[in-house]
């Protein structure tokens, strides 16, 4: 072949005539997009994406299926060419139906890995668990037990026998983890000869804390309290957050050289000038400690506690005692939690809240929990004043309501019953209707009307040049633990871009999520009983602070962890269509045009089909055909409805021709087909290649392993290589043994057969086995 | 013939039909097309003898039976009603020959009746444009047909079935 | 006395068999027989019987039927030549008004008769290839200036002679009579009135390029037209005029009939040859072309069947001839297939550079309802609308496909008011995502969206930005599409867009179909001063949306969902089909 020049945008490029444009646009290192081209097999010219112009010409030519010229001019970005990749990816994601990441961990505001860790605890994984876990959370003992966990609302196994334990099921990971001499640390970066002071050592300070220290920074926190925790210690009960546990995780995150300064409050023992001149950044995460008032006639009398006050001053030892009927306004988490508290010290508690049962703030389960332990409950009460006797405040006017229309925040609003009021005495009335940010020591800082802080939500910064701030302290006010400990995390990624030089901002990627999921898509899905938490008994619990949730045991852990349905797709760290949805920003799904549903083929041990991720890129069936030359798979159908499966889109495993050597799923660019175990659940997880020699035969193979810690999730084959279903198979199958009780006997004989499916390059005697354990055993001998 | 879907099919003739084809897989289209002129449709028992006798990758079969609309998988009924969907015969109001069609017949498109009588699709066009709107029922060419005229025929076949029996 | 019976696919379906029957029987036993002859193109008035007298005199009897056919049989026995039945002269002047080249034998030869096919002087013009040198051959086909009659007007010349370049020993003609365009049935009508023409015109191409074999790849629902070109086929070998040393030549060539199975698409040089190879017919990229490596991957011709056609013609008249007829871009003649709301509609072959209006005014006779021409369909699914105010547009590829649409394979719809436009679009896209092969995403889920589009705007559920978006996806599955096919499935929703956007916004802002034609954007109404007061219409309503009020029954446009009953119910025909504020 002669040599060439040709003109890559405006480049010269010389190479060998007879080549394709797109082979020499990679090698040039000249990115171009492509999905259905690989250069082992001929050029498919299907997805349109590898489009280029050519000087002289009108049209659009597809790169891998043009042969180069000498003298051709060739232009691989324009307008044109861009608009048209982007109308084809926003067309491809319209019929592209699935979730690239779980509902449960879409709906987590710290992004947790949900289904990642409740995977690795079914195969019985704890390490590999809780070190996924501590990825995104510092904290998972504590938030496991306190979260309102948003994760399970959105869980999928609702629709069937109800959601899984998630929170629960961290829980259970952290405690083990806890429990070991040395427990879970993650790696810390060399120095970086950087500080960083942090205000507030409550769950988004610690959380910020705890990444950056991993970035090689010096971190200070200055908390204004005795002790660090924040609300974490001093507004939620030890019944329901004990606090070993907390100070337990507070100590792991010191371990990673973080100092933390108790009784500094910010305006009184420390200065923010201060600390912005000694420190390379400052984050401010002081929490929203001041109880809002009644706002009614009389809620200035002395003898009126904050329900924050209250909690705080339990936890400092120097709370009033409570008399014999106390009264707690409130239908949040607060209220319950101060209405709780006061139970366990003897009183009679009356909780009175203006709105009805259901439209309480509070989570539905700990309202149970409190009515179980003799809470009362009085709804449809306003208050409308309290009144007085010797100048304290002694009970509550409280107005009847009832439920008219709607208001802005979708609830309907109560309206008073004309002439209903009543009047009830009590030894102490508790405010616990609001928290908001105290404003003090804030001095410089812009604040919102609200009187929060005002932080950029992109970026945390404040009006202040290198002061950040986030969690209950900043512009909408007070939240849950989990987003205060999301904004610790985001925030440390900007501000140790900020250290660097760098600016950064934080925002959720763009993830593929199935809208019009329906219980219709779970038909086939075997039923299996939620594992309930189980609670010491009401009669008992009230006697004390003790923690009132008894954990999971290992038993139960795994079983829950195995209702799992897997709702993220497997190819999320390796789907080639996802990157260039986000860089081409082709976001649209069609609303309201049909999308396939034909839902999931899990016949083959081995192998999972979900063809409606199916791009229909050819790859699979041209490999099968081109490379591998069995022929299992071709097209079926035409056009719109076309799908790339066995004959007549029969299950794979009934596909005579399929010869498992899974050259298919190394091929296939999106999680339309992945690898499966049978033995339990493969979650998706951002693994580590290593180069490994297959040691079952003399060929030594070369071959590539993925890992996630320790734990081998996988071989493939190294490059255009071709293995055999056992090197492919068989090292995984060996490090999952473990788990093969739970397959049944056509489920084992199935697996067996598929893994002796394709042994071409098997350089060796194969004898008969009587089930998976004899396999097991030979290849264990094989390898010794 | 045609053979309801419970009974089993008779293979003996494949041998013949493929002794005429040297290169079955190459001529496969015109393979399959004499199976379907001999059963009728294309029965999956036929599918698979043909992939066996032939060393023809089933997929490959499948492929090639799912793509070209010619192809029956299924027994069609006895009268193949095909409704012209040529742009002359839209103009001329072919959608309201499927209505009635579908009406009179009981089953909707791509179906076979239950009592295996009618089975009826639209089909690109026919060639036979200046007699608007058109229908095929079997080789039989209807033109200049209305919704009467289309219902009469219909009538006539099922007639011609009853006293037949 | 001949007396010539049409006998193509549309005769039969009109008739003609019975007729020829009713002829028959009266002409037992005499000395007056019936020749059967293919279609001659007058579709408006089949079943059609010419006559030629003795002293050359041509009478045409349209429109027979077993009644008429019985009175004419009776009077030609007797010797008599009736004036009842005659096509009048404002009808002939659509056969006069033509310049038949391709269709030159169609009407006159019996197809089914080599022996016909010779009288008339058939296979001349493959003697004098044999006097040429192949490469002579190609020579008078590139200065005849013929370009490919199938759609695409590629210089046929130019296709042979890159063939011939090859140095490959085996080579291949492929005949593409896969005439997949709803609305086009030119190829038919030559493969079932004129086979021999195609296959000598194949022959001679073969000749030419140095090929072996030649492929004739037919639509499966044609099945006179796949049984007269096997007849063909098989009484041409008979002849010596296919198999070995051809009229002495020295060539051997041979013609197989391969049937289509039901795929648009394959009418795709690549996906045709995939079909021939017993494939799915999904096309390739080019290059290769298939000059240079098409079936077996041996370099092959593929042609249209009108082009072959032209080529005896040619041979026999000299290029220069048919380089006198046509334009400077589009030499020779076209044959168009002429029908929908037409007066006239059959087949009709006119000089390109002749105006759409001149044939579908002069020689169709215009709308048969009197109506004035809404627009004209070009060039099938990958052409276009054209409205009336371009009637005067020169049909030839540079003027047409100016206007966005193409000259296509001749299909030619001419559709008046009472046809929706925005529904033609939509009846486009629904064929084109039907017969999408699924390799592209632009075209497999492109043609989809757009028809889900399309349905919703007709549906009454469109607005404004739809249109921006149809345009936006419409420019994209144009440019992102890998064959003919996708890249040309949106223009006749992009031209129909250009022509007649009211259209389209009367569907969206006013929610109205001018055409009465859009279901859900129609409703009847009672016409107050013809009512009766009977009440039967509000009994027939299945929906309940008739009431009554001071005597005068009403509807309730909202109810009503136009299933039209109570308009057959009503005895005074006061109830009548409205849109919007459009009443018929």
């Amino acid at each position: 072949m002669s040599e060439i020049k040709i003109l890559i945008d405006g480049q010269e490029v010389k190479t060998q005539g007879g080549q394709n444009l797109l082979e020499i646009i990679l090698a040039a290192g000249i990115e171009m997009p492509h999905l259905c081209y690989q250069e082992q097999l001929r050029p498919y010219g299907g997805c349109g994406l590898c489009l280029v112009e050519i000087e002289g010409s009108r049209k659009l030519f597809r790169a891998c299926s043009t042969s180069a010229e000498d003298g051709m001019s060739v232009i691989t970005q324009s307008l044109r060419i861009n608009s048209v990749r982007r109308q084809t990816l926003a067309l491809l994601l319209s019929d592209h139906r699935g979730d690239c990441i779980a509902p449960c961990k879409n709906a987590c505001p710290g992004g947790n890995d949900c289904q990642g860790y409740i995977g690795l605890i079914a195969n019985g994984r704890y390490d590999e668990a809780i070190s996924l876990i501590k990825e995104t959370i510092p904290l998972p003992a504590c938030i496991g037990r306190i979260c309102p966990h948003p994760c399970q609302e959105a869980c999928r196994r609702d629709l069937l026998e109800g959601t899984l334990h998630i929170s629960h099921l961290k829980q259970f990971a952290a405690d083990l983890d806890l429990a070991k001499d040395q427990p879970y640390l993650p790696k810390v970066e060399t120095a970086s000869g950087k500080k960083v002071a942090i205000v507030g050592a409550g769950p988004s300070g610690l959380s910020a804390a705890y990444f950056l220290a991993q970035k090689g920074h010096q971190i200070k926190i200055y908390e204004a309290m005795p002790k660090p925790g924040g609300m974490l210690r001093y507004g939620i009960p030890k019944y329901r957050l004990p606090r070993e546990v907390l100070d337990k995780e507070i100590f792991l995150i010191e371990e990673l050289g973080v100092e933390i300064c108790c009784s500094q409050k910010l305006g009184q023992d420390i200065e923010l000038e201060e600390l912005r001149r000694k420190y390379d950044a400052v984050y401010i995460a002081v929490g929203a400690w001041k109880s809002s008032p009644l706002g009614c006639q009389g809620d200035d009398l002395p003898g009126i506690l904050g329900g924050i006050e209250f909690l705080k001053q339990l936890e400092l030892g120097c709370a009033p005692a409570l008399g014999k009927k106390v009264a707690v306004v409130g239908g949040g988490n607060t209220a319950i939690d101060v209405a709780r508290s006061a139970i366990r010290l003897g009183s009679d508690v009356t909780l009175v809240y203006r709105r009805s049962r259901a439209e309480m703030p509070a989570e539905p389960w700990e309202v149970n929990e409190a009515e179980e332990e003799g809470l009362n409950l009085r709804f449809l009460s306003a208050v409308s004043g309290v009144f007085e006797a010797n100048g304290q405040a002694a009970g509550l006017r409280m107005q009847k309501m009832r439920l008219g229309a709607p208001d802005e925040s979708g609830r309907p609003k109560p309206e008073p019953i004309p002439g209903q009021i009543e009047e009830q005495t009590f030894d102490n009335i508790i405010a616990a209707v609001g928290q908001q940010v105290s404003g003090e020591g804030l001095m410089g800082l812009a604040l919102s009307p609200k009187k929060t802080i005002v932080a950029d939500v992109k970026d945390f910064s404040t009006n202040l040049e290198g002061v950040f701030a986030g969690g209950d302290a900043t512009n909408r006010g007070p939240g849950i633990a989990i987003e205060a400990i999301a904004d610790g995390k985001n925030a440390a990624f900007v501000i140790d871009g900020y250290i660097r030089g760098e600016q950064r901002t934080f925002a959720k990627p763009f993830m593929v999520a199935d809208a019009n999921f329906s219980k219709d898509d779970l038909k086939s899905v075997p039923p299996c009983p939620s594992v309930p938490l189980q609670y010491q008994n009401p009669q008992s619990r009230v006697k004390d602070f003790s923690e009132i949730v008894l954990p999971y045991s290992e038993k139960e852990a795994q079983a829950e962890a195995f209702r799992c349905l897997e709702c993220g797709c497997d190819a999320l760290y390796s789907c080639r269509l996802l990157p260039l949805l986000r860089q081409y920003e082709a976001y649209e799904q069609n609303p309201g045009g049909s999308m396939h549903r034909r839902g999931l083929d899990l016949s083959h041990p081995l192998i999972r089909r979900d063809i409606d991720k199916c791009i229909l890129c050819g790859l699979c069936v041209r490999v099968c055909s081109e490379k591998v030359g069995a022929m299992a798979l071709d097209f079926m159908e035409r056009g719109f409805d076309s799908q790339a499966s066995p004959p007549f889109m029969q299950a794979l495993a009934a596909d005579a021709d399929c010869i498992s050597c899974g050259e298919c799923v190394v091929y296939c660019p999106t999680g339309a087909l992945s690898d499966r175990w049978p033995l339990g659940k493969t979650p998706p997880l951002a693994a580590t290649q290593k180069a490994i020699v297959c040691p079952y035969c003399s060929e030594h193979c070369h071959m590539v392993g993925e890992y996630y810690g320790d734990w081998l999730l996988r071989v493939l084959p190294e490059g255009n290589e071709r293995a055999c279903s056992l090197g492919r198979y068989g090292l995984p199958l060996e490090s999952n043994a473990a788990s093969l009780d739970r397959l049944d006997k056509q489920e084992e004989m199935t697996l067996l057969r598929n893994i002796q499916g394709d042994l071409m390059r098997f350089n060796g005697e194969m004898p008969e086995f009587v089930g998976i354990n004899d396999l097991i055993s030979y290849l264990q001998n094989l390898r010794a | 013939m045609t053979k309801a879907n419970n009974q089993s099919v008779d293979l003996s003739p494949v041998g013949a039909i493929l002794a005429k084809h040297q290169d079955p897989k190459g001529e496969l289209i015109a393979l399959l097309q004499d199976l379907q002129e001999l059963y009728g449709y294309l029965p999956q028992e036929v599918l698979l003898y043909i992939a066996d006798k032939a060393d023809i990758p089933m997929a490959r079969l499948a492929g090639v039976a799912t793509f070209y609309a010619q192809f029956h998988l299924e027994c069609p009924g006895k009268y193949q009603i095909l409704i012209c969907n040529g742009t002359a015969c839209h103009v001329n109001r072919s959608q309201e020959l499927a209505e009635i069609i579908e009406d009179k017949t009981g089953v909707a498109e791509e179906q076979t009746s239950l009592d295996g009588l009618f089975f009826w699709r639209r089909v690109a066009c026919l060639g036979c444009c200046s007699l608007a709107p058109v229908m095929m029922v079997n080789s039989q060419v209807y033109g200049k047909l209305d919704k009467s005229k289309t219902a009469a025929i219909i009538d006539e076949l099922r007639n011609q079935e009853r006293t037949v029996r | 006395m001949k007396l010539l019976l049409g006998l193509g696919s549309c005769g039969i379906a009109a008739g003609a068999l019975e007729v020829e029957k009713v002829f028959s029987k009266v002409f037992q036993g005499s000395s007056l027989s019936l020749q059967r002859v293919g279609c001659n193109g007058m579709c408006f008035a089949e079943p059609l019987l010419q006559v030629i007298t003795d002293e050359g005199e041509s009478r045409y009897y349209g429109r027979l039927n077993a009644d008429s056919a019985q009175e004419l049989a009776s009077d030609l026995l007797k010797g008599v030549l009736p004036d009842a039945g005659v096509l009048p002269q404002e009808e002939m002047q659509f056969l006069q008004k033509q310049t038949r080249i391709a269709l030159r034998h169609c009407g006159l030869i019996d197809p089914e008769n080599i022996d016909s096919y010779l009288a008339a002087g058939g296979y001349k013009a493959l003697e004098k290839a044999f006097t040429l040198a192949p490469e002579e051959v190609i020579e008078q086909v590139l200065l005849a200036g013929l370009r490919g009659r199938g759609g695409a007007g590629f210089g046929a010349a130019t296709k042979w002679q890159a063939a011939r370049n090859e140095q490959e020993k085996i080579k291949y003609i492929v005949c593409n009579a896969d005439e997949g365009d709803p609305g086009a049935f030119m190829d038919r009508s030559l493969c079932e009135g004129d086979p021999h023409s195609v296959l000598q015109g194949i022959i001679i191409a073969g000749y030419a390029v140095g090929a072996q074999e030649g492929l004739l790849y037919v639509r499966a629902e044609y099945p006179l037209a796949v049984h007269r070109l096997q007849i063909a086929v098989r009484d041409a070998e008979k002849k010596g005029f296919l198999g070995k040393n051809i009229l002495g030549s020295g060539f051997d060539f041979t013609i197989r009939v391969v049937q289509g199975a039901g795929a648009f698409v394959c009418g795709e040089e690549t996906a045709l040859l995939a079909s021939l190879e017993g494939k799915r017919g999904m096309p390739q990229p080019k290059p290769p072309y298939p000059a240079a490596c098409g079936y077996k991957g041996k370099p092959t011709v593929i042609n249209n069947v009108e082009t072959f056609a032209n080529v005896p013609w040619i041979l026999e008249n000299g290029p220069e001839a048919f380089a006198a007829m046509g334009t400077s871009d589009s030499k020779g003649t076209k044959v168009f297939a002429l029908a929908g709301k037409i007066k006239r509609g059959g087949l009709v072959e006119v000089p390109m550079g002749i105006t759409l209006g001149q044939v579908v005014m002069d020689i169709g006779g215009g709308t048969v309802s009197g109506r004035p021409v809404k627009a004209v369909q070009i060039g099938g699914p990958s052409g276009g609308c054209l409205p009336a105010s371009l009637l005067d547009t020169p049909i030839d590829y540079a003027h047409i496909g100016r206007t966005g649409a193409i000259m296509g394979s001749g299909g030619l719809i001419v559709i008046d008011d009472s046809d929706c436009i925005v529904d033609m679009a939509r009846f486009f896209m629904e064929f084109c995502c039907h017969e999408s092969c699924g390799k592209c995403p632009s075209c497999r889920i492109g043609t989809q969206r757009m028809k889900e589009m399309l349905e919703k705007i007709i549906a009454g559920k469109g607005n404004m930005e739809d249109l921006e978006k149809l345009n936006e996806m419409a420019l994209a599955i144009r440019d992102g599409s890998l064959c003919g096919l996708g890249s040309s499935a949106p223009n006749p929703v992009l031209t129909t867009m250009r022509y007649f956007p009211e259209e389209y916004e009367e569907h969206i802002k006013d929610k109205r179909c001018t055409a009465l034609q859009c279901r859900a954007l129609l409703h009847y109404a009672v016409k107050e001063d013809e009512c009766a007061g009977c009440g039967l219409c509000a009994d027939a309503c299945p929906s309940g949306a008739i009431s009554e009020k001071e005597n005068i029954w009403q509807i309730n446009k909202e109810k009503c969902n136009a299933c039209g009953l109570c308009c057959q119910a009503c005895p005074n025909k006061s109830i009548h089909l409205c849109s919007g504020e459009v009443t018929q």
